[in-house]
């Protein structure tokens, strides 16, 4: 019996180290697997470079000859039923995840291809051995995206496997074999010649990728320019060459009688994409053309407008004024984006004030914005406030946007002098706080919390403003309202009234802040004052507005859980 | 004296089995339904369904008292292997760790019922001893049929718990 027993022992002993050998056969750097690394750079974000620089030095230290066929089983990975039944089961048992927050991390097929794709993207053009076997591998359903990533990271040595993709049978890796010849093909006539037989594909979408494709070769019109002459024939591409036509400038005019003839004759989108090209290549020859499509009505030319208000802006101004008149309020909208793009003129400047009248809300509020700003760059923040006071040499407003660099926190410095200014600072930050920008009274959101802020830096000196601040947070414009109970916060216990008049003010963003100021800021601090607020958190729960209401119900069970449950929060 | 001397033994094994320690951690609670019921249900039947097997299969062999129990706790060993498997497997395709841990448990728990057969004091002494290769076989058919089982536990489960 006792050999017997050594017999099997021996027998187990030799199939646990096989099985052994059998898993940890991947190549190693470091005593870590390949996928180990991997999976390291896969989880590692953007911003640890340590980590990922790491990995990345792992995995060009195990080197193309050994990482590649191992990268290429990953890319191969195919699921089995029971695999996904053991994933299905430890995700539902909570045993397993696919992220590495549980016990267990299982990869299903589609993490191995990243886990691989990552690896070809680490070793670059040294992974060149695994293009082929990567070419094969694009027939593949589901996985195409990882392959081309894996090619794309190879480049130039997978030139050969790229133009084999142009004749694959799916039309989408055709159009990324297409695309991505571009980057891997030196010379612009031989990319040419390989892509133009794709102008014959099958596809819509393949042919309109080619033509998408050499229009953008400018280098060499006298290659690109017939075979978009040619595709302008080809009703499915027309429209494609018909803007790629815009590229070539003069070179096109060539294509201007065609060009013409589509306006004439095309559909709405090639009609639109062969005026805007006229205009593009030709202004003055086109204008007329254009202005009989304008007087016609045609639809689509709001693209040609905008190209005339690029090359020809004098000429496309009275027709832009016309449209601001229309009362089609898509046309409206239009024209006053191609408005803004002309520098300010009295006319301009007249335009848009009627723009600011306009009764399409949204379109008055632009011009207003426009107005406004341009108010601004006239009249810099720094000549607003002449009277406030200075210390060491720099004024208040300047210490007010003197911030540590990434915070928001004054300086030290900063605080200091706004300590020494003391309750002069007061009545200029008072004005800088219910500051409002002529002519729309907009208010300038930086210059008015930029004082709040200053308030705050004021500390119990501050409490000279209370009165005045109490006025304010009753105010109709909703930012001096809400700056105003900002402004009260460093002033201790003395906040506390104002988060607690907050919670009841008009405007939502006023509530919502005093809210979670009494729950997390200052209202922390003074618990015994904050419970005079809890019958208006239970108000806040039949709160309009909805992100105040969930956060209502959150806060009141945290500050007083038997208020809440008597309001019939579980 | 020989009872009291069963009933420790028992309750160290039972102790074993179903006693958890409470982690002392301060988790962030999400509301999740509590899986804890059908955890144990699974692997509670699917170790009863191995132990029945292995003990019908050396039904005619020496073999200790209580070996059920035996078998049962020998579960407290390779249950957490099996799962410790499973983690150094885990960059495998999961079919093939699966496959893989469970083989190494089958050789793993035939070999320790084997030992268990012969080294502990057997109930009948007269019956003839078993093989280490049908210990493993016992095992391999044990650990097979709990596998097996396993899927129509789960909806066995779902079934129970729906209705």
């Amino acid at each position: 019996m006792k050999p017997r027993f050594i017999f099997g022992a021996i027998i187990s002993a030799t199939l646990c180290v096989l099985v052994l050998v059998i898993c940890f056969r991947e190549p190693r750097y470091h005593g870590r697997t390949l996928t180990s690394w991997l999976q390291q750079y896969w989880d590692t974000s953007l911003m640890e470079t340590q980590r990922l620089a790491e990995a990345q030095d792992a995995v060009r230290g195990i080197g193309a000859k050994k990482a590649v066929p191992k990268l290429l089983k990953l890319v191969e990975a195919e699921d089995d039923p029971v695999s996904l039944w053991v994933i299905d089961v430890g995700s539902k048992l909570r045993i397993s995840d696919e992220i590495g927050l549980r016990f267990i991390r299982w990869h299903s097929a589609e993490d191995f291809w990243w886990l691989g794709e990552r690896g070809f993207e680490i070793l670059g053009t040294n992974a060149a051995p695994g293009a082929e076997a990567l070419g094969k591998l694009l027939d593949k359903r589901g996985r195409s995206l990882v392959i081309e990533r894996c090619l794309e990271s190879i480049g130039k040595p997978a030139e050969p496997v790229i133009c084999q993709a142009l004749t694959n049978r799916d039309a989408v890796i055709r159009q990324w074999a297409i695309d991505e010849l571009a980057s891997v093909t030196d010379d612009v006539g031989v990319y040419i010649a390989r892509i133009k037989p794709s102008l014959q594909d099958s596809s819509d979408a393949v042919r309109g990728t080619a033509v998408n494709d050499i229009g953008i070769q400018t280098s060499a019109p006298e290659l690109a320019v017939p075979l978009l002459v040619a595709a302008l024939k080809d009703s499915s591409v027309s429209a494609n060459a018909a803007n790629a036509f815009a590229n070539f400038g003069t070179n096109a005019l060539v294509a201007f009688p065609i060009l013409t003839n589509l306006v004439e004759h095309g559909d709405t989108n090639v009609a639109g994409a062969a005026l805007r090209t006229l205009i593009i290549i030709a202004p003055d020859r086109a204008l007329p053309i254009f202005t009989n499509c304008l007087a016609q009505g045609k639809p689509g030319i709001d693209a040609a407008l905008k190209a005339l208000t690029d090359v020809r802006p004098d000429k496309a101004l009275p027709m832009v004024l016309t449209r601001l008149q229309s009362p089609d309020i898509k046309m409206r909208r239009e024209a006053f984006g191609l408005l803004r793009r002309y520098p300010v003129t009295s006319q301009i400047d007249s335009a848009m004030q009627t723009v600011a009248a306009d009764s399409d809300p949204d379109l008055a509020l632009a011009a207003k914005g426009f107005l406004t700003d341009r108010y601004e760059t006239n009249h810099p923040d720094a000549f607003l406030f002449p009277d406030e006071p200075s210390y060491n040499g720099k004024r208040l407003g300047e210490w007010l946007e003197t911030r540590i660099e990434g915070g928001g926190d004054f300086t030290p410095a900063a605080k200091d002098a706004l300590h020494q200014v003391g309750t002069k600072a007061i009545p200029a930050l008072l004005k800088r706080l219910t500051y409002v920008r002529p002519p729309y009274c907009f208010s300038p959101f930086q210059i008015n919390i930029n004082a709040a802020g200053g308030f705050i830096a004021l500390g119990e000196q501050a409490k000279l403003a209370l009165p005045e601040l109490w006025t304010l947070m009753d105010s109709t414009n909703k930012d001096t309202a809400l700056t105003a109970m900002i402004a009260s916060l460093g002033t201790g216990s003395n906040a506390m009234p104002f988060l607690i008049k907050g919670i009841t003010n008009q405007f939502a963003n006023v509530r919502s802040l005093a809210a979670n100021t009494l729950m997390e800021g200052v209202g922390d601090k003074f618990p015994e004052q904050r419970k005079q607020a809890i019958p208006l958190f239970v108000k806040l729960l039949n709160d309009p507005d909805d992100d105040i209401r969930l956060n209502a119900t959150n806060q009141l069970k945290q500050i007083d859980p038997a208020a809440a449950a008597k309001a019939g929060i579980k | 004296m020989k009872n009291a001397s069963y009933i420790w033994r028992l309750g160290v094994l039972a102790a074993m089995l179903f006693c958890s320690f409470s982690a002392q951690a301060n988790p962030i609670s999400i509301p999740e339904k509590s899986i804890t019921p059908e955890i144990t249900f699974l692997i509670c039947f699917s170790i009863f369904l191995e132990a029945v097997c292995v003990l019908l299969l050396l039904r005619h062999f020496r073999k200790p008292r209580f070996f059920a129990l035996w078998i049962l706790g020998l579960h407290l060993i390779t249950y957490p292997a099996f799962l410790s498997l499973l983690w150094l497997f885990q960059n495998m395709r999961p079919s093939f760790a699966v496959t893989l841990g469970e083989g190494l448990i089958v050789i793993i728990e035939g070999t320790l019922i084997y030992l268990i057969c012969h080294f502990v004091p057997p109930s009948k002494p007269n019956l003839s001893k078993t093989s280490l290769f049908r210990c493993w076989l016992a095992s391999l058919i044990g650990n097979a049929c709990s596998v097996i089982a396993f899927p129509l536990l789960i909806k066995l489960y779902d079934f129970i718990s729906r209705n």
